[in-house]
């Protein structure tokens, strides 16, 4: 019996919030512009609600990583484990640069998703742009399991 | 970088229809319709990300041009996957998918969650794509695909879907049984030397791997309680001759497999046959593996990834998937189904009944088979 199912449901995962990243960076930029577009708000909407829901899932495994490397992460299939160590490593080495992802308490990324106020829109973008990079890495791993190399 | 990206996206929207003209010009059984609705459904999804970021694109001002890489990238990431894998099962279509096809459809008609998803298969091992948002693609051998000996072992992969569809109930079931695992683990004291992080590295490892473990615990569990003994039957025989690897595992070996040593997976699956008033396939799935192993010069140990004091705790976690996904449980009357065989005959019924004329009667099976499925496929 194969594994492949780990590889394919982690690719999903990856891309649905790939795409949650971009549709609500895409919105908080032509907003910046003064550029209104009532379907872009509707998309960047429900990709706030997915990041938030995965943040808050990533959370308990991501204080696991930094608190106690030694702890085995549970409830999370590897996939996920591993993203979370990822995440951690990179606020590791930017702990004094970065964006509000990599720099402040990862509650505060929450909190600038939810935020509405006009301020927090640069460092949510920064923070996305984090995020996307992290997930773009995470996601090669997949998609050679899945498709092969190129 | 605008003119490369509007001509990458250009190219993707060509691909894109040229996908659309094959999968509607293409001629496939009944059965895959629903698959090739949602195809369609997907690719004109893809049209619009497509057009989105050529509209996007067209743009000043405003420098979105990062998000538009990475979009073209994801639109681009998913024709790879739709080229490699879900567009075989619709354009190769044979006539004989036909049995495979109606297992697959029977078991998804069978639970509310997966009722509407499609089913397709390609070839390969036993294995799946359980995805809640897309159809779900599964693997079977071409040599099983037009017999019913083995077709019992995709309710196994089932349980890999009902999974997906309860993934946070799931999730949270097996984390309490990894804290279990990892506790019972613990030393009573503990130093701090070398061997003691090596020792404490290796009970991180048990315990993160027992996440995967659970489900495929939890999805043999599925099998059986879907197909009944016939499922313990297939699930034994399947794997029982394929090595020693089957058997026992140096416990690198084990951390490096998401799948359980397979003996300790049929010890699991007697157990819970017999808990289910299956006695004479649990005693005979246990004894053949037993035999094997003696034969094979090989002894139970699981090097310290496996303990017998897991066992209540590890049936407990089972019991509360099973209770929280509810499969579908086979009935008596398809356990010991003998016959007439029809169309509207279950793959349950069938399959019990094609396990126990083997048992009767080996020699002459395989032409009863043909006529069973010739009879069934009407």
């Amino acid at each position: 019996m194969n594994s492949d199912w780990m590889a394919i449901q982690s690719f999903h995962r990856s891309q649905e919030l790939l795409t949650a990243i971009n549709e609500l960076s895409i919105h908080l930029k032509l907003e910046a512009a003064g550029i209104a577009d009532a379907q872009q708000t509707e998309r960047a909407e429900a990709g706030k609600k997915r990041l938030v829901g995965f943040l808050r899932r990533l959370q308990p495994l991501l204080e696991s990583a930094e608190q106690n490397e030694r702890e085995p992460m549970t409830g999370a299939d590897a996939r996920l484990r591993q993203l979370a160590q990822r995440l951690a490593q990179a606020r590791r080495v930017s702990s004094r640069g970065g964006s509000p992802l990599l720099r402040k308490s990862f509650n505060r990324m929450i909190e600038l998703l939810e935020s509405e106020k006009p301020e927090d829109r640069t460092p949510l973008l920064q923070g996305l742009k984090d995020l996307r990079r992290l997930l773009d890495e995470h996601l090669e791993t997949d998609t050679r399991a899945l498709v092969g190399g190129f | 970088m605008q003119r490369q990206l509007r001509t990458q996206n250009e190219d993707l929207l060509r691909k894109i229809d040229g996908i659309t003209q094959s999968i509607t010009t293409a001629s496939v059984p009944k059965q895959l319709h629903s698959y090739r609705a949602w195809l369609r459904t997907l690719l004109k999804n893809l049209r619009h990300k497509v057009g989105r970021n050529l509209s996007n694109l067209g743009l000043s001002g405003v420098d979105i041009l990062p998000e538009v890489l990475d979009q073209t990238s994801i639109v681009t990431r998913d024709l790879f996957l739709l080229n490699d894998r879900y567009l075989g099962p619709l354009l190769r279509a044979r006539s004989t998918d036909g049995l495979s096809l109606k297992v697959l459809a029977w078991i998804h008609k069978q639970h509310p969650r997966t009722r509407n998803l499609p089913v397709a298969f390609v070839d390969g091992s036993f294995g799946s794509w359980p995805v809640e948002s897309s159809p779900t693609l599964y693997t079977i051998p071409p040599g099983d695909q037009e017999r019913l000996l083995h077709l019992p072992l995709c309710f196994h992969e089932f349980g890999h879907l009902l999974y997906a569809c309860h993934q946070n109930e799931m999730d949270d079931l097996v984390r309490d049984l990894q804290q279990i695992i990892a506790r019972s683990l613990e030393p009573l004291s503990r130093r701090n030397d070398r061997q003691s992080q090596r020792e404490q590295q290796k009970r991180k490892l048990i315990a993160e791997r027992w996440y995967d473990w659970a489900q495929e615990f939890f999805c043999d569990a599925v099998g059986l309680m879907i197909g009944g003994p016939c499922f313990a039957d297939s699930f034994s025989f399947y794997f029982r001759t394929v090595g020693q690897d089957a058997y026992r595992r140096s416990f690198d070996d084990q951390m490096r497999s998401s799948h359980p040593v397979t003996w300790l997976r049929v010890r699991l699956l007697a157990d819970r046959a017999a808990s289910l008033g299956w006695q004479a396939v649990a005693d005979e799935i246990k004894t053949d593996w037993q035999n094997i192993a003696a034969m094979l010069g090989v002894t139970e140990d699981y090097f310290g990834c496996y303990d017998e004091a897991f066992l209540p705790d590890l049936r407990k976690t089972i019991d509360d998937m099973l209770t929280e996904t509810d499969p579908r449980c086979a009935t008596g009357d398809e356990i010991s189904y003998e016959g007439p065989i029809t169309k509207s005959a279950s793959p349950p019924a069938i399959f019990n009944f094609a396990w126990r004329r083997l048992e009767t009667d080996s020699a002459t099976y395989p032409l009863w088979e043909t006529g069973a499925i010739s009879e069934w496929m009407k």
